[in-house]
């Protein structure tokens, strides 16, 4: 029994140990990877705890390696959108303009009970009432409701806006990489940009963290920090497309 | 409320966790290889030398290399049991023990398919540490 004991603090604290540096996450906030690998080294760690024929590094060794690939994984993720996109997937509008989205909702397999128990959760008891319903790549969905929107507007106007524009706002420039189908579904271009960053005096697309355009028109820059450099700088400005 | 200095430290022990991961990983891929070739090498010889003594009828001359096997297996019987199944090494381990016992009371016979036993759970222990394609499938 004494055994036992120890191999259950020994796979205890391994377990601990990887979960803790693999991210805090809640269950709820995980993407579906997230979830495959935990599950993976819940199971890796049940077996050796209670098989005392089998050496506890057959439950360390998948433990440590799953975890050594997961961290990959993600560090390979946030250095490439098309990795991102290939382990996470793309979020998918749903529901624009206040219209469902049925070859969307037919390529998630999602179905309008989903979607409207989705939408009650959020305190939406009309698909009418919907701007824009997002699936996000962990399953949950996003809501812009309609008056939020028309809200939006309305002080945009009272604020003297030149332009309204009916979306959410978009991710243009991520890790000091510049995403070209997102400039073009906003009608801009390199060359815009980079005119717009140099305004901010910012010379080289590469120094920049993000930058993403809002619904209202503004552009919010946030620069990498430099070394030694603790707070980050955030610019931002109105562009007129 | 993490601080960038605390983001740093748990990058920190990230990578360095990650490191002693691959490390252990490597090692754990390495070292049973090593050791049971080690083990297979030094046993392989005074296990050929018993079933020869055996075979032609000297049994009590062949108790010097089942003792030296049986010696060999409980000095090895830690490192072994770290890496492999258990109940390979035991195996080992009782078929070493069989062996000594038998050969002291002349079972030739017994004796020959107790010493074929070691062998073949010798050379079953070494195949399954090696990368090969039937074990990865």
């Amino acid at each position: 029994m004494i055994t036992l004991f120890v191999r259950t603090i020994i796979i205890y604290l391994t377990v601990f140990a990887v979960v803790r540096l693999m991210g805090k996450r809640q269950i709820s906030d995980m993407q579906p990877f997230d979830l495959v690998v935990t599950l993976l080294i819940a199971d890796a760690a049940s077996e050796p705890i209670s098989e005392t024929s089998m050496p506890l590094m057959y439950g360390i060794i998948p433990i440590l390696a799953l975890f050594l690939l997961h961290k990959s994984v993600a560090f390979l993720s946030l250095k490439s959108d098309g990795i991102r996109t290939l382990v996470c997937g793309k979020p998918v509008i749903l529901i624009s303009k206040g219209i469902v989205l049925e070859k969307a909702l037919r390529a998630t397999s999602y179905t309008l009970g989903d979607l409207t128990e989705q939408l009650r959760i959020k305190d939406v008891f009309s698909i009418s009432e919907v701007e824009y319903g997002i699936l996000e790549t962990n399953g949950s969905l996003s809501v812009l409701k309609k008056d939020e929107q028309k809200n939006a507007q309305q002080s945009q106007q009272g604020k003297g806006a030149k332009r309204n524009r009916n979306r959410p706002s978009v991710l243009l420039v991520a890790d000091g990489k510049v995403r070209d189908k997102a400039l073009a579904a906003v009608g801009m271009d390199a060359d815009s940009l980079t005119s717009h960053l140099k305004a901010l005096k910012i010379r080289d697309v590469s120094t920049v963290f993000f930058a993403c355009l809002d619904s209202d028109g503004t552009l919010n820059i946030q620069t990498k920090l430099k070394k030694g450099e603790s707070n980050p700088k955030l610019k931002s400005m109105k562009v007129g497309l | 409320m993490m601080k960038n200095g605390s983001f740093r430290t748990m990058t920190v022990i990230t990578i360095t966790a990650m490191i002693i991961s691959l490390i252990i990983i490597a090692a754990a891929c390495i070292l049973p290889n090593i050791i049971i070739s080690d083990l297979s090498k030094r046993i392989t010889p005074l296990l050929s030398d018993a079933i020869r003594n055996v075979v032609a009828g000297n049994t009590p001359a062949s108790l010097e290399s089942i003792s030296r096997i049986r010696a060999i297996i409980d000095e090895n019987k830690n490192i072994v049991m770290m890496l492999f199944d258990h109940n390979g090494i035991k195996a080992l381990s009782y078929a070493a023990i069989t062996a000594e016992e038998l050969a002291r009371i002349n079972d030739d016979s017994q004796l020959l398919s107790v010493l074929t036993s070691i062998t073949s759970e010798l050379e079953f222990m070494q195949h399954s540490c090696e990368a090969r394609l039937f074990n990865l499938l």
